[in-house]
């Protein structure tokens, strides 16, 4: 019998921790402990990066100096 | 696009900075946030990307069709003065595939530790800020840009391709080699701490 390989799935996992739907990893994923913890690790990376844990608004100052430049 | 956002282009490219900036006022929080995380590894570069983008687009209204979705041009603009930046430095390194087949094929799980931060922990929310800049920063530059794309602004894989200039499945390729590389240093890290 051929072995499985978890690599085959990688694309249907990020896939899935995009949100969507694949079934044919769905009905894997039962059976398959290093997918659904590859699965749960995707997610959490991803929810990490959702955050935006670097910040998002550009400073006033910085909005101010390219008003001037833009103007020049 | 609507008349008003029609009006402000024209008038921008016309030379009127006071309708560009008003063109751009919805912009200018989305450039900044991808180039802070686009520019991890040289957090310095950050402020002229943000200006460079939208000096550069002032210039070069013209050539903007007005078909053409503004904001995925902006992100185009951006994206190649990062690039620019980037490729003047050392030749960038291969991102490894990091998780290990074991003696069955399958994929060593390498999942965080119970001890990893939620995104929503406002305590830890600096140890987070500092772990996700500093694996940020060693990923090579085409792949901080995918991720940023895709997983910080929320793009579509199709959007992204279009902004790079690349595949979808050059784009899905980098998606999850990249996001394999973070998690492990995400795990590499808070599995320390713990320790």
């Amino acid at each position: 019998m051929r072995k499985h390989d978890c690599r085959t799935w990688l694309g249907f996992l990020c896939d899935e921790a995009d949100g969507k739907k694949a079934p044919r990893l769905r009905a894997h994923l039962p059976d398959c402990p290093p997918c659904r913890a590859m699965l749960a690790s995707l997610k959490r990376t991803v929810a990490v990066l959702r955050a935006r844990p670097l910040g998002g608004a550009a400073p006033a100052s910085l909005k101010a100096a390219l008003r001037r430049r833009l103007r020049r | 696009m609507d008349a008003r956002t029609r009006g402000l282009i024209e008038k921008a490219r016309n030379g009127d900075a006071a309708a560009f900036d008003a063109l751009i006022r919805g912009y200018q929080d989305p450039i900044y946030r991808m180039a802070r995380h686009v520019c991890a590894a040289a957090p310095g570069e950050v402020d002229d990307v943000f200006q460079d983008t939208f000096l550069t687009a002032f210039k070069k209204l013209k050539q903007f069709r007005g078909d053409a979705d503004l904001k995925t041009w902006l992100y185009r603009i951006a994206s190649n003065l990062c690039l620019m930046r980037y490729r003047k430095k050392a030749a960038r390194p291969e991102v490894p595939m990091l998780d290990r087949p074991d003696d069955d094929g399958n994929l060593v799980p390498a999942d965080f530790p119970e001890t990893a931060p939620a995104p929503e922990e406002a305590a830890r929310r600096r140890e987070l800020t500092d772990a996700v800049a500093s694996s940020l920063a060693e990923l090579p530059v085409d792949y901080r840009l995918v991720l940023t794309l895709r997983d910080v602004e929320g793009l579509s894989a199709e959007e992204t391709a279009k902004i790079l200039k690349l595949s979808v499945p050059a784009v899905k390729s980098r998606l999850h080699r990249g996001r394999l590389f973070l998690r492990d240093r995400f795990q590499a890290r808070f599995a320390e701490e713990a320790a």
